[in-house]
């Protein structure tokens, strides 16, 4: 059936700005769930992308000479395998290293363009059966000296930290999130619960000429789902404001250096706003679909 | 138009409101159903345009099952039955015309239909020099009588009336009868839930007496007792 625009129109703003207070605390509280939300996301990517390397229990990596030959990187595998302090040693090879770095960089064209493959030294990706940070230490510095290594890097003490203290805090977070968004949802069901109470008269006269459910479901869903948007807009824009505000928390000074890794790219902005939209979408069309259903009973 | 076979309805707590009631009403037939308080009549009113389920029973409305109706299909139902209330349920916020015009558009009519019909309709309640006044500056005849404008603007088949002319004093009253006795000659189907005594008994239409929910007469040309 035809449904006329305007008729739409007017009855959503009606009954957004009839409520004006409600509708206002409802927009807020999405806004400052989802601000945390999205936040969350960037700290967690930001976190990944500084402890990629050092996932799946590596601790440590062994990078050879970028000029050695089969028979020396043999030996350095057959070392690095024989050694009963290690549990295991992933070899990672030229295209992946280059891959690794065409990821790591994708935002400097420059250095893109003028580093080859070769260039890059390859690496094994090492478990050590002992992870305790002395030991792992204590390795490193071994691997170090060793012919055909070029350099050792370790997951050091402040990345470990770092590690454990992203996961708390994002943990904490995202709980403090999603119980904030049970609140906006409760409060986008009751902004819409009290639009349909004050139109209950109207309501009936619609159900009794024969106005269809969703006729008169439609501009109180609107109502929610603007509700929702706005909220959810609100906090795209925290979301780049986060970005700013970390790069430059970041950017200080060398004294942070080893938190350089810590990088928020622009692909983790995009995949924060799309989940602060697609959550502000999703709770509002909830809610409202089940305000209506709820209340819609005459 | 409307048949009930074996229709009963039991609300909690074994209140019988209806018991076994069977009636048959033929298109364009005027309908009095009279009783006491608490006979069923609002009961029968509210089952037939599906505001409310029988406990058994089977209610056919135009040729059609409605117990068996999907529930998405029941605003088409309502599009054929006009109902009438003795609160008038306007809305006190939209003017005579407004509240007549808001049937329409609810219903999704095209604007040149809300348009052309709802001063037509108003000019035959007699109400076209009120159309911008509010239901709060009208009499209570006049309020029932934007009511039935309501009801009667898409030309409904069936119009229920549930005590119309319960608020209203006897001269009003016989206004709005002549009104509904208008509608009927249309060939709309009215059915008319009443207990007021003169009117039954200066219309002389079919009467359908209910008591404590169960039929006990239905006379053609009959009279309130």
């Amino acid at each position: 059936m035809a449904i006329n625009g305007n008729y739409v129109l007017r009855e959503t703003t009606a009954n957004l700005t009839r409520n004006i207070t409600l509708t206002l605390a409802s927009i807020l509280t999405v806004f400052v769930s989802l601000a945390i939300l999205g936040t969350t996301v960037l700290v967690r990517q930001g976190a990944q992308n500084m402890t990629k390397q050092f996932e799946g229990g590596v601790e440590f990596i062994v990078y050879v000479e970028p000029e050695i030959t089969a028979d020396q990187l043999a030996a350095v595998r057959t070392e690095l395998k024989d050694n009963p302090d290690i549990a295991r040693a992933d070899y990672v090879d030229r295209d992946a290293t280059f891959k690794l770095f065409q990821d790591l960089f994708k935002d400097n064209d420059v250095i893109l363009r003028n580093v080859r493959p070769t260039d890059l030294p390859t690496s094994f990706k090492v478990e050590p059966q002992n992870k305790s940070a002395e030991n792992v230490s204590d390795l490193a510095k071994d691997y170090r000296k060793r012919p055909n290594v070029y350099d050792v890097r370790a997951a050091t003490d402040v990345i470990r930290e770092m590690k454990g203290m992203t996961t708390f805090v994002n943990s904490a977070l995202l709980g403090f999130a999603a119980f904030l968004l049970v609140a906006s949802s409760l409060l986008i069901l009751n902004t819409i619960r009290t639009a349909m109470f004050a139109r209950r008269r109207e309501i009936e006269v619609m159900k009794l000429v024969g106005a269809t459910n969703w006729f008169i479901r439609i501009p109180f869903m609107l109502e929610g789902l603007v509700q929702g948007l706005i909220g959810g807009a609100l906090a795209v824009g925290s979301v780049f404001v986060a970005r700013r505000g970390i790069d430059n928390l970041l950017n200080r000074g060398d004294s942070i250096q080893l938190l350089q890794q810590f990088s928020i790219e622009s692909s983790d902005v995009t995949l924060a706003c799309l989940i602060v939209l697609g959550t502000a979408l999703l709770l509002s069309v909830l809610s409202s679909a089940i305000a209506t259903r709820r209340f819609l009973d005459v | 138009m409307i048949k009930l076979e074996n229709v009963s309805k039991v609300f909690k707590g074994d209140v019988v409101a209806l018991r076994e009631a069977n009636c048959d009403i033929s298109k364009g037939e005027f309908v009095f159903l009279v009783g006491p308080s608490g006979s069923g009549k609002s009961t029968m009113i509210r089952l037939l345009n599906k505001q409310d389920e029988p406990s058994t029973g089977s209610i056919f409305v135009a040729g059609k099952h409605i117990g068996e109706l999907n529930s998405w299909k029941v605003p088409y139902l309502r599009r054929n039955i006009g109902c009438v209330f003795q609160d008038y349920k306007l809305l006190s916020n939209k003017t005579v015309y407004e509240n007549v015009a808001f049937a329409l558009e609810v219903i999704g009519r095209p604007r040149h239909v809300v348009k052309t019909q709802v001063p037509a309709i108003l000019e035959l309640v007699g109400l076209s020099k009120k159309h911008k006044n509010y239901p709060d500056e009208l009499s209570g005849g006049e309020q029932q009588r934007v009511s039935i404008a309501r009801a009667f603007v898409n030309r409904p088949l069936i119009l229920l009336a549930d005590e119309p002319t319960g608020n209203l004093d006897p001269a009003t009253s016989v206004g709005i009868m002549r009104l509904l006795d208008r509608i009927n000659r249309t060939g709309t189907t009215v059915v008319m839930a009443t207990h007021d005594r003169s009117i039954v008994d200066t219309m002389r239409r079919r009467v359908i007496e209910l008591d404590r929910g169960s039929i006990i007469r239905d006379q053609a040309h009959g009279v309130y007792e």
